[in-house]
């Protein structure tokens, strides 16, 4: 049978297009859209993956779309994409951020699937879940409760004839003036005993935080009504300045030199969260091995929070939001909070998950969980929805009291004022 | 300016030394940070002739990221840029240029506030619009967003060159039977090559390093451009020095090649009373 | 009597006056045009939305919700009455100031330095242009790492040459702080200078050089009545242009210093970033925005006058 030349490419096209109906089959497919800065991170990035692999095989017909957003500059992206109107479908942030999302309307209250799933999250979770709560709803799921932890250089202190990591703040504050030495003799210091940093930056605020809540068991940067609890900040204040005046602390770093202090053997100790793993993995072999973690010398007072959480946007389509919380579902289940560990090397949010073998296998992990388990979430009482410039102002005042060495009161009273400010 | 004399030639190639070496000293860190692997970073007092340079982190950048594609990324939307800018800048600047109605000093100034907010400001609305537009996640909202940033400099920096060159040049040619835009580009380009090249350098550098706008409007690792790629080197916690230092310093390659090739325009003394080479 | 030739055949006027004017005028607009629409329709629907945003309490600009409320001024009362702010804007002229002062005496310097002819001059001319295309980021932790009072090459600098006795703490006290940040700006500001101006210099023709040597000026006379004054409309522009970038520009003091020691680094650009995207409190970085548009404003204008006989 002879096909007219002109109607051969219609027929074609045609053929070309029932085929591709025909492949499709009955069933939808759905593709939902995930950005993460986690999608390239070592051990995280294998365990979201895996997860999502999971999740996938499960729901034939959906799939994730899992990319890569750099973490410097996510928050802006993913309010811009808020405001404009395109968020994504499942998303994931990190909790500094939470609460311009909550404010604005744009996540999914979860109560109700939380309740009728009888998820673990209201009961078996992290202690800082109550962070992702806004007027009474909850609107996100912790991933990552932190307690901060000590890290320290065993070796170093088997040089300069201590034992064992400190178990008390005075303890801390010698420990750390004997291990500051200068082992050539020409002069400079080549190993501290710790370091903070000391230039404007949040990790400030974290070292002072860890003294404030060694003073008492319910101590903190202020009180429900917002007034400053001067004791508490003085005795921080005061802890941190003595070490600065001792030598004890290298001054001018921030957050990255800190943590590259540590890894390249030139600070003893540091307070870090669990992410140090990922620091002590890239430490040189040789000062890898006498890299050690223990828990803070602050009488049990563990300073923490949540590192980054899950939520649901509210303005996506419903049947997007219950694919996205399935989703969350599968995450809560003992099986990938286990893996969370076991892949991400991280502690999980939910509690028991573990094994006393695996702890006992990695003590490491079993300091983070330790620590996790009795974190005080570093949100203060008051100023939760400020928190972001609460934060930028402890910070100026602890550098001005601790770094500039001006006076604990002036510098206090200016710190209220400028508080009051703040709505 | 010529100074002739040999010793003021010697002098010249002290200064060129010195001058190098104080200005490119901070590159040349870079370079010494790319070298050493990343967990030996601090060694004091500073290693000016470190000897233990691994070029691991070359390696690893080159041969385990994207980097590559990110190049191709930004070539695609630098030249599309280039091609689209700088003709609507020469044109834009030679208005100003030569013309003195009054429409034309106020719209020249209008170019210039479209550069004063900061992108915080815009970022928001401008993503809005494109969004509606469809072009979310498109090159094209790039490369338009680029063009709006190197017009109204790009028409200013040409309108300075032009105003150099004697008007009379183009009245000759037009007494001679010329239009105006034949003058325009058969008389006045060729002479404002050096400033055609200034400008177009500038507008590769710009967009070549534009990281806020590509961000937002791109996503994807595998449609980055290079400074997107080069910021995702730093993780939540982890930053990855090294990479950084290597990625940056293999990312000026292709936009320095670029100024290479375009540097004798930059130079091109104008053929009337032409000056040196 | 018979007309002459030169009677009967008119010289015939330049083309351009020919034309009527508004042919001319035609061609003006058409030649601004593309300018005029790309950056108009790109940009002044955010900038509209930026003006009226601070006149408003938008925490996060949504642009279904449009503007709820009574316009008032309470942004612009809140922000002259706010110590920070006139922190702000003394460092932010400060900043922009020398930041420009330093670029273009490092590029004029540079630019004189590669006109000269001497062999290597290429490679030099390349090599020059190195730091402009380092992404501000890098740039900023590169020279933060450089001025780090503990490992910092510069304090080491410093003290073996014996121009200090102990290391300076850069970051921690204001002045130093502020030479840091705008040692890493003018690092990465000057190639724009030396480029610019190397073009322009190359349009100022040898004879007048070779007459004045001829007329026994000197080097640096050359240089201030041939050079200079060939290059105002240049330098005029090119200030501009730096001055604009340096208001805007916040991603080196944001990494190497954050805005402290207690602001003593903090621009208003740092301040207008801060309030859009960490405290989101966007209608108040709007009117701050406004404030650095009127200083740009202000500062284009000066420029412009001082720089140029004929220009507008």
């Amino acid at each position: 049978m002879r096909i007219s030349r002109t109607i051969r490419p219609v027929l074609l096209a045609l053929a070309i297009a029932l085929a591709a109906l025909g492949g499709q089959g009955t069933a939808q497919s759905i593709t939902l859209d995930m950005p993460s800065w986690q999608a390239t991170e070592p051990g995280t990035s294998d365990w979201w993956k895996a997860l999502i692999a999971d999740f996938e095989a499960r729901n034939p017909g959906v799939a994730i779309e899992f990319t890569h957003e750099p973490f410097s500059g996510y928050n802006q992206k993913m309010v811009t994409r808020f405001a404009g109107g395109n968020p994504p479908d499942i998303f994931h942030m990190p909790a500094a951020n939470f609460m311009v999302y909550a404010q604005e309307g744009w996540l999914a209250p979860l109560d109700e699937r939380l309740a009728a799933a009888d998820a673990p999250v209201l009961t078996e979770w992290s202690p800082v879940q109550p962070t992702c709560s806004y007027e009474g709803q909850t609107l996100c799921v912790v991933i990552l409760g932190y307690g901060y932890v000590l890290g320290w250089n065993q070796a170093a202190f088997e040089e300069a004839g201590l034992s064992g990591p400190p178990t008390t703040s005075e303890e801390l504050i010698e420990m750390a003036q004997a291990l500051t030495v200068d082992k050539d003799g020409d002069g400079t210091i080549d190993q501290y005993g710790f370091v903070f940093p000391t230039v404007t930056h949040a990790g400030v605020e974290t070292t002072a935080g860890s003294f404030i809540f060694e003073y008492g068991a319910d101590a903190h940067w202020v009180d429900a009504e917002g007034n400053l609890q001067r004791d508490a900040i003085k005795y921080a204040w005061t802890q941190m300045r003595r070490m600065i005046d001792d030598g004890s602390v290298p001054l001018g770093l921030d957050n990255n030199g800190k943590r590259q202090f540590f890894i390249e053997g030139r600070a003893a100790m540091m307070l870090e969260g669990p992410w140090i793993q990922g620091f002590i993995n890239s430490a040189a072999p040789e000062i890898q091995a006498g890299l050690q973690v223990a828990q803070t010398p602050f009488g049990g007072a563990v300073y923490g929070g949540a590192s980054n959480v899950l939520a649901v946007p509210a303005d996506i389509a419903s049947e997007r939001q219950e694919l996205a919380w399935e989703f969350i579902q599968l995450f809560t289940t003992s099986e990938w909070q286990a893996a969370y560990a076991t892949i991400a090397g991280q502690p999980p949010a939910r509690k028991g998950v573990l094994d006393a073998a695996f702890l006992a296998a990695n003590p490491n992990m079993e300091q983070f969980v330790q620590a996790a388990a009795v974190a005080r979430d570093y949100l203060p009482p008051a100023y939760v929805t400020e928190y972001t410039r609460f934060r930028d102002l402890a910070v100026e005042a602890t550098l001005s009291a601790v770094v500039q060495d001006q006076d604990y009161d002036r510098v206090l009273d200016q710190l209220q004022a400028e508080l009051r400010r703040l709505r | 300016m010529l100074l002739r004399r040999r010793t003021t030639t010697l002098l010249v190639y002290v200064l060129v030394i010195l001058t190098l070496i104080a200005l490119l000293f901070p590159l040349y860190w870079m370079l010494v940070t790319a070298l050493r692997p990343g967990n030996q970073l601090l060694s004091y007092p500073p290693r000016f002739f470190p000897t233990d340079l691994t070029v691991e982190t070359f390696r690893r950048v080159l041969s385990e990221t994207l980097i590559f594609r990110w190049f191709l990324n930004s070539t695609i939307i630098t030249g599309a840029t280039m091609v689209i800018a700088v003709p609507i800048s020469a044109l834009a600047g030679y208005a100003m240029s030569r013309f003195r109605y009054a429409g034309v000093r106020e719209t020249g100034y209008f170019l210039l506030v479209a550069r004063m907010l900061p992108a915080s400001l815009l970022i928001i609305p401008l993503y809005f619009i494109f969004v509606r537009l469809g072009l979310n996640d498109s090159y094209v909202a790039v490369i338009i967003a680029n063009t709006t940033f190197v017009v109204p400099f790009g028409a200013w920096m040409l309108k300075g060159f032009f105003d150099s060159i004697p008007r009379e040049l183009e009245d000759a040619a037009m007494i001679d039977g010329t239009t105006a835009l034949g003058a325009l580009a058969r008389v006045v380009l060729p002479l404002s090559l050096p400033g055609l090249a200034a400008t177009t350098v500038y507008c590769a550098i710009i967009t070549w390093g534009e990281f806020v706008f590509a961000s937002t409007l791109i996503s994807g690792a595998d449609r980055w451009t290079g400074p997107i790629g080069i910021a995702s080197f730093n993780q939540q916690y982890l930053v990855q020095w090294s990479d950084i230092m290597a990625a940056s310093l293999v990312f000026i390659v292709p936009v320095i090649l670029f100024f290479a090739f375009l540097e004798r325009y930059l130079i091109q003394g104008i053929a009337a009373g032409g000056v040196k080479g | 009597m018979i007309p002459t030739p030169t009677t009967l055949t008119p010289t015939p006027a330049p083309r351009r006056r020919l034309t009527s004017a508004a042919r001319s005028r035609l061609f003006a607009v058409a030649l601004l045009l593309p300018a005029v629409a790309v950056v108009a329709l790109v940009i002044l629907y955010p900038l509209l939305m930026a003006a009226q945003m601070s006149f408003y309490d938008v925490k996060v600009f949504r642009i279904a919700r449009g503007f709820t409320g009574n316009p008032h001024l309470r942004n612009y009362v809140d922000m002259l009455s706010s110590p920070g702010f006139w922190q702000s804007l003394r460092v932010t002229l400060y900043y922009v100031f020398w930041g420009t002062l330093g670029s273009f005496a490092i590029g004029l310097f540079t630019a004189v330095l590669l006109n000269q002819p001497f062999r290597g001059r290429f490679l030099a001319r390349v090599l020059i242009v190195l730091p402009w295309p380092i992404p501000g980021v890098v740039a900023a932790s590169i020279f933060m790492w450089m001025f780090n009072a503990s490992f910092g090459v510069v304090n080491y600098l410093l003290l073996t040459l014996g121009i200090v006795a102990e290391p300076v703490s850069w970051f921690t006290q204001p002045l130093p702080a502020l030479m840091a940040v705008l040692a890493a700006t003018i690092w990465k500001g000057y190639p724009f200078f030396t480029i610019t101006l190397l073009a322009g210099m190359q349009s100022i023709p040898g004879e007048l050089y070779e007459a004045a040597r001829v007329d026994g000026a000197s080097a640096s006379q050359q240089f201030r009545f041939i050079t200079i004054p060939a290059l105002r409309n240049v330098i005029g522009i090119s200030l501009v242009i730096s001055t604009l970038w340096l208001f805007r520009f916040f991603e080196v003091i944001y990494i190497m210093t954050g805005g402290g020691p207690s602001g003593a680094t903090e621009t208003l650009s740092i301040q207008i970033y801060r309030e859009a995207f960490q405290y989101f409190e966007m209608s108040y970085a709007a009117a701050i925005g406004m404030v650095t548009l009127l200083l740009s404003v202000i500062a284009t204008y000066l420029y412009l006058r001082a720089t140029s006989r004929s220009f507008y």
